[in-house]
């Protein structure tokens, strides 16, 4: 019982807290006019449209729509208007221990990179780890990124966030998000996913008896956690894994190949997930994650559009625009490069443009409230001076809940 | 109030949360699966959209569907036609432009009129020879991305993508024991000295290089004195060890199907390989005397419980162990304490007896053979000896000098791994009982040893060095032939004999019905250094195909 | 004053100066002796004479050292009181001319206090018919360029030897046979001087070239009357056949970045004779500039390169023959591959894509043309050293062995006999 009220109190506390820094920002209704928008969402794509914002989400969108009175009229004549990124998988932080050992051999000392055995770390809940301090997430929000699953690259439950104009504490929306790990083809590394996935023995079951007696009672860190790997295990909560190299993308596959309920995320590079393509096809419970652009096919110097071969076979992916740390950082200018690289070499515009928004919101369980420029959806959005896939266009504003926290 | 409504409920824990993503799940799938439609409308598409229907109708319903759907799968096996090659079975006679009939991975049928089944994949091989896949008895460093030391197990550091299976099928490897805690020789040899296991995780094994003086000593296991850089003799420990097992080399047995991850790993432990130090000297070989017996005691121990095993029955052992569990239940504190502490000492009691080698029950049983790297007549005679009194199989490594104890090796059925291109200097004025002999693989085969053959270099290299390395194994086949050995018996000491060696000749190394399709298909004879393999045909399924693959430089050879 | 064991080195060396041609005379003149007066006669199943279609059911006649005639066995008549050698169901080639190898001798081949040696020579420390020449002679190796090593952008003066038994001077086909220059690569791994990088390197090589060149230049116009005779230099002296282009130098280049250089400095500027003597990794790609420049390219002992971009190995030989290089062929670097395995170099290539006819011939011929003993040996000629390979098939294939090998005439190695060594 106390648990609770300590909850409610905070809910509370929460709630108040945010609607009186909403309240201070996004009192006046502006409606925004003459705009080529994106919706990414039932509308598709509407010309010269206006988009009514107030209290940090959308009122109206559409050609032909009523104006508040009091709305302040901003005009985006030229202007093409989208949803703002959702980045599938952000990693935010490295929480993975140090890789490098050292080994005695005949007297002489050695320093083997990455000859560690491999640690998994420590279980990191995002929404408890996360510090606000020294975090940049700037280069994500010149990018376009408003929403970020946040994960480090160790393992743990993810936290969903807003990427706010100064990194708080308060840009956590959602604290318990999903659960992500890091994997390669070791035992060690593989037994991080596959350990606590494995059917429960006969002893867990009869905890379990236990446990739903009294739901009330407050579970311990590591009983947690076992939930939070139960509900995947059941299929109730989707798994992020992020796969270091090609193989490991194949015991991985192969892993959930039995485990029909498991909705598994995969995160991999282009090149690690084409020698698996047919595999991941087969399994409908699969969903990609990828970085934007072209790769080179390994062992040879032809380039391919890995999103392009994805579409081409059915299998649903998402891309997460900071995937490449050296692309987010380099292509700020010019943010949607790569993805107009993507559709240039093959890849329907639509499904380029939904793959970083609706379809991440989809992943990240806020297609409600994210993705796409629908009413009562949250008002994140992107101005580009021109067609977003144009070379030269520029990304302009950026805006959060109506809040402009970016401007080039 | 209403904008904080959203936030505030994710936070919220697990109630709430579940309901959002089961909706999360349905929302990304029906948003996928309507693509699906929009672009294809494939069968398999359907089945999905169907299936999706089905979960929100009822669930047996579903059930049956689902079993429907396998049974569909399960009638169409996958067959392989390979048609009009010549086909050099190994273990019996060459058929002239025949079929090999494959079926879920294994080989059905062998013949010249062999009836095609109309959905069967077929593979041309007019003009083609046809052999089983080569087994490499020595490899490292292929189809593995990291090495097993401490918990990793190999079954989890498989790479099936890596780029070295491409190399190895190319010249028509495509299976093979592979070493897992040494790499391949460059110019020098490795000093056996310190086995590499000493020092886990250490992943590129330091190569030391052999001297002259060492060479002409004979014995890898010398070492130098640091100050007048003679050889030390190797002599007795001063003080007694205490009677640990040696610690056998890791060696696994893989399969190179490229791609595919289930049918790579054929065994684990496939031999038990010590190094030659670990049974150099008095001590040693008491030590190793007495792990045997250990593993004896156990085996017989075993047979005794197996017996009594079978005069109770199971149903017994259940109702057993339920009024074990309903005794155990009624139990008093004191009682359970009691035990508890009888169990603790139990365990003691086990800890102190020393548990025997689970490998040396496997040697003992005749389940896998040793292999030692042994290169002078001493070094293998010692083992010849050791392998005759304790009663296990033997498989020489090395044998530079077995062809001086041919006769022996014959008798005592040894078997031997041998390069053809090793060398060794004989000692002055004793050629004709010292050094490498290049007739060596005439001797073998008129003496009855069986032999396969290992490369120069057990792993692959991109150095520029050709002909050195594991690509290189049907060639040091012809230079076995050069030896003195004939044509069939160099084919099979690269197919047969080491699948032999391995315990693995229900499965791989001939062309027989039962055996996994591992197939090659050659562009001319198999021991000629112009051929080269067009297709390999891996567990059934084309691992490699030369002119889509373009691993290896595409010419004709007339 | 000059030191007396210097004199002697210096006597030494002027004898060989003077007595440069009258070597091989005298070589033959001991043959004479040792060999019978009579002729050797050899029936062979297949010839490839490397000048020429090959001969079916040959016969070639041998007569002091020499080789008399070749032809098939209807055309040649044996001449009475010739021993007649009956492989009738064998093949014979010339002896294997091996362009790039260091076992000829004790193997102290460099000397690193100087960054160029060209005073240094290594036909003093030749050991006739070692160990390592015996196998060699087994894997159908008669004669060798043998060459100090690349510790240094100059090692020095190798010479070209047959792989048989003998004195030095009979073994010795010319001394100094060529000179050993090593571009990039080995002497990189230098340090602390000029020379370390491959801008020093050059330089320290022009300018040891350029000092060479004056000399000899000076010499010439001495001989002519025109100049004064400049003072003796010990270090100089082997700079003269260099300049008159009576010997090549052999140079250690891989990388086409490298033999660009060599191209460039060593031919196009120096007016060398130049044998590109690795040309490895991705240097074939100059291999249309060899050919307009008709530079002799010895291969090895790398023999593919893996193309990275395509993700493919690629022949190295092959890649030089499609671009046009006529004086092809491989080498061993022994002992980096055994002396012995000259031919397996071959085979390699041919795996990679060589024709057959051209590897037998780069193996034998080219390599003769290449290091200028063409007149001597590499085919199977009238008046041309009876080095000849007898074995059991194509010498490619490593199915065959070799049956016999004669050198000079004289039958070194017959299974028949001795062990097999190889």
């Amino acid at each position: 019982m106390k648990s609770t009220t300590n909850k409610l109190a905070a809910l509370i506390v929460i709630a108040i807290t945010s609607v009186a820094i909403s309240d201070l920002a996004q009192a006046q209704t502006v409606a925004y006019t003459g705009a080529t928008i994106e919706t990414m969402g039932e509308d598709g794509r509407i010309e010269n449209a206006t988009m009514v914002v107030s209290d940090g989400k959308i009122r109206e969108v559409g050609t032909d729509i009523e104006i508040p009175d009091d709305a302040r009229l901003v005009s985006m004549a030229g202007k093409t208007i989208m949803p703002g990124i959702v980045d599938p998988y952000h990693v935010y932080k490295s929480t993975a221990p140090n890789n490098v050992r050292t080994v005695v051999f005949r007297g002489r000392t050695f320093t083997i990179p990455g000859g560690g055995p491999f640690s998994a770390g420590p279980f990191i809940r995002v929404g408890e780890y996360f510090d606000p301090f020294n975090l940049n997430f700037n280069p994500a929000k010149r990018t376009g990124i408003t929403t970020a699953n946040l994960v480090t690259d160790g393992r743990g439950l993810s936290a969903f966030a807003n990427l706010t104009e100064e990194a708080t504490a308060e840009m956590l929306f959602a604290k318990n998000g999903l659960m992500f790990a890091k994997v390669t083809n070791q035992t060690s590394a593989l037994d991080v996913v596959r350990k606590p996935l494995e059917p429960p023995k006969k002893k867990t079951s009869k905890k379990k008896a236990t446990t739903t007696d009294d739901k009330e009672k407050k579970l311990s860190p590591a009983e947690e956690i076992k939930k939070l790997w139960e509900d995947v295990q059941k299929g109730e909560s989707r798994l992020f894994v992020n796969v270091n190299n090609e193989a490991a993308v194949a015991y991985l596959l192969q892993f959930v190949e039995k485990k029909e309920k498991i909705k598994l995320v995969l995160v991999a590079t282009g090149p690690n997930l084409y020698q698996s393509l047919d595999q991941i096809k087969k399994n409908e419970n699969v969903t990609v994650v990828l970085q934007p652009g072209i790769d080179r096919v390994p062992f040879s110097a032809d380039l391919m559009n890995v999103s392009q071969l994805l579409a081409e076979q059915e299998i649903p992916f998402c891309i997460s625009m900071s995937l490449s740390k050296s692309q987010l950082s380099a292509s700020q200018d010019d943010p949607m490069f790569p993805v107009a690289m993507l559709v240039k070499t093959g890849l329907d515009r639509d499904l380029a443009l939904k793959s970083i928004t609706i379809k991440p919101a989809e992943l990240l369980g806020l297609e409600k409230t994210h993705g796409s420029l629908e009413k009562e959806k949250h008002a994140n959005f992107l101005v580009f001076d021109g067609d977003p896939l144009k070379t030269g266009s520029l990304l302009q504003q950026v805006f959060l809940n109506g809040n402009k926290i970016h401007e080039n | 109030m209403k904008t904080s409504a959203s936030p505030v409920q994710l936070t919220n824990t697990s109630p709430k949360r579940k309901r959002m993503n089961s909706f999360a799940g349905n929302g990304l799938y029906s948003g996928f699966n309507s693509r699906l439609v929009i672009h294809s409308l494939a069968r398999r598409v359907c089945i999905a959209v169907t299936l999706v229907l089905l979960t929100l109708m009822c669930q047996p319903l579903l059930a049956e569907e689902e079993s429907e759907g396998k049974e569909e799968k399960k009638d169409k096996p996958e067959i392989v036609a390979i048609v009009g090659g010549d086909i050099h079975t190994v273990t019996g006679p060459v058929v002239r432009k025949g079929t090999i009939l494959v079926e879920d991975g294994k080989i059905k049928e062998i013949g010249q009129s062999v009836k095609v089944p109309e959905e069967a994949t077929v593979i041309k091989a007019d003009g083609m020879t046809v052999t089983p896949g080569f087994v490499a008895i020595n490899m490292s460093r292929v189809g593995i991305g990291t090495n097993p030391s401490g918990k990793e197990k190999l079954g989890d550091g498989l790479n099936p993508f890596d780029r070295n299976l491409k190399y190895a099928l190319g010249v028509g490897i495509t299976s093979g024991c592979v070493e897992l805690s040494a790499g391949g020789r460059r110019f020098g040899r490795r000093a056996e000295g310190a086995p590499v296991e000493m020092y886990p995780g250490l992943e590129e094994p330091v190569e030391e290089f052999v001297t002259e003086a060492m060479m002409d000593f004979g014995d890898l296991n010398t070492s130098l004195c640091p100050c007048c850089g003679l050889p030390v003799l190797p002599t007795e420990p001063i003080t007694s060890q205490p009677p640990a097992a040696p610690k056998p080399r890791k060696m696994a047995a893989l399969k190179m199907s490229f791609g595919n991850l289930d049918s790579m790993l054929m065994g684990e432990d496939v031999f038990y390989s010590v190094s030659p130090g670990a049974l150099n000297g008095a001590l040693a070989k008491h030590n190793f005397r007495k792990n045997l017996q250990l593993a004896r005691e156990a085996i017989e121990a075993e047979k005794k419980a197996g017996s009594e095993k079978k005069t109770t029955s199971s149903a017994k052992s259940k109702a057993a162990a339920a009024a074990k569990g309903a005794a155990e239940k009624k139990l008093s504190k004191e009682e359970k304490a009691k035990q508890a502490k009888e169990r603790a000492k139990k365990l003691k009691d086990a800890k102190k007896k020393p548990k025997p080698d689970p490998n040396l029950i496997k040697l003992l049983k005749g389940e896998i053979a040793m292999l030692v790297r042994a290169n002078t007549v001493n070094e293998i005679n010692d083992m010849v000896d050791l392998s005759m009194e304790q009663g296990y199989d033997l498989v020489i490594q090395g044998g530079i000098e077995a062809w001086v104890l041919a006769d022996k090796l014959g008798a005592a059925g040894v078997g031997v791994i041998y390069t053809p291109r090793s060398r060794r200097r004989a000692r002055k004025g004793r050629e004709d009982e010292t050094g490498s002999f290049v007739e060596s693989p005439r001797i073998f085969q008129e003496k009855g040893i069986p032999f396969s053959l290992a490369t120069l270099s057990s792993s692959i290299s991109m150095n520029g060095l050709a002909g050195r390395d594991l690509t290189s194994l049907p060639l040091e086949a012809a230079f076995a032939v050069r030896g003195g050995a004939d044509e069939r018996t160099a084919l099979k000491a690269i197919t047969i004999t080491p699948a032999r060696m391995l315990g693995l000749d229900d499965r791989i190394g001939s062309l027989e019905e039962g055996k996994d399709a591992d197939i090659l298909i050659l562009n001319g004879s198999p021991l000629d250094y112009r051929t080269y393999v067009e297709q390999a045909i891996v567990a059934g399924k084309v691992a490699y195909d030369r002119q889509k693959d373009k691993v290896y430089p595409l010419h004709e050879h007339q | 004053m000059i030191p007396n064991h210097l004199k002697t080195i210096l006597t030494a060396v002027l004898l060989y100066l003077f007595a440069a041609t009258p070597v091989s005379a005298e070589d033959t003149d001991i043959k004479k002796v040792d060999a019978e007066s009579t002729g050797v006669a050899v029936h062979v199943g297949k010839i490839f004479t490397c000048a020429g279609d090959p001969i079916a059911d040959g016969t070639i006649l041998i007569k002091d050292g020499k080789i008399e005639a070749v032809g098939t066995r209807k055309e040649i008549e044996v001449p009475q009181g010739y021993e007649v050698v009956d492989h009738s169901d064998q093949f014979a080639m010339p002896g294997l001319v091996e362009a790039h190898s260091h076992v000829g001798g004790s193997g102290d081949l460099n000397e690193m206090v100087y960054q160029t040696n060209p005073e240094l020579r290594n036909w003093d420390q030749i050991i006739p018919h070692n160990d390592q020449l015996k196998v060699a002679i087994a894997g159908g190796v008669t004669t060798i360029c043998y060459i100090p090593g690349s510790g240094t952008n100059m090692g020095g003066f190798g010479v070209l030897m047959k792989s048989g038994p003998g004195k030095p001077e009979d073994v010795i086909i010319r001394a100094p046979g060529v000179l050993k220059i090593a571009q990039a690569g080995n002497p990189e791994r230098r340090g602390g001087e000029t020379g370390s990088g491959r801008m020093g390197m050059n330089y320290v090589i022009r300018q040891q070239l350029m000092e060479g060149k004056y000399y000899v230049r000076q010499y010439d116009a001495f001989l002519k009357g025109k100049a004064k005779e400049p003072e003796f230099n010990l270090r100089l002296e082997n700079f003269k056949p260099l300049f008159h282009r009576e010997i090549p130098v052999v140079v250690h280049t891989q990388q086409y970045q490298v033999i660009q250089s060599t191209v460039r400095m060593l031919h196009d500027e120096m007016n060398l004779k130049v044998v590109i003597d690795h040309g490895t990794f991705d240097a074939y790609k100059i291999g249309r500039e060899l050919a307009k420049r008709d530079i002799p390219v010895m291969a090895g002992p790398r023999a593919f390169q893996l193309d990275r971009e395509r993700g493919q190995i690629v022949g190295i030989v092959n890649e030089y023959e499609k671009r046009g290089v006529k004086v092809l062929g491989v080498n061993t670097d022994a002992p980096v591959i055994p002396q012995e395995e000259l031919f397996f170099q071959a085979t390699m290539a041919v795996r990679f894509g060589w024709s057959e006819e051209r590897a037998i011939r780069g193996v034998t011929i080219e390599a003769a043309k290449a290091l200028m003993i063409d007149d001597r040996v590499g085919s199977l000629e009238p008046g041309k050293d009876a080095d000849i390979v007898i074995s059991t098939g194509s010498i490619l294939d490593p199915r065959n062995y070799v049956k016999e090998v004669f050198i000079d005439g004289k039958s070194v190695y017959d299974t028949a006999k001795d062990r097999r060594r190889f």
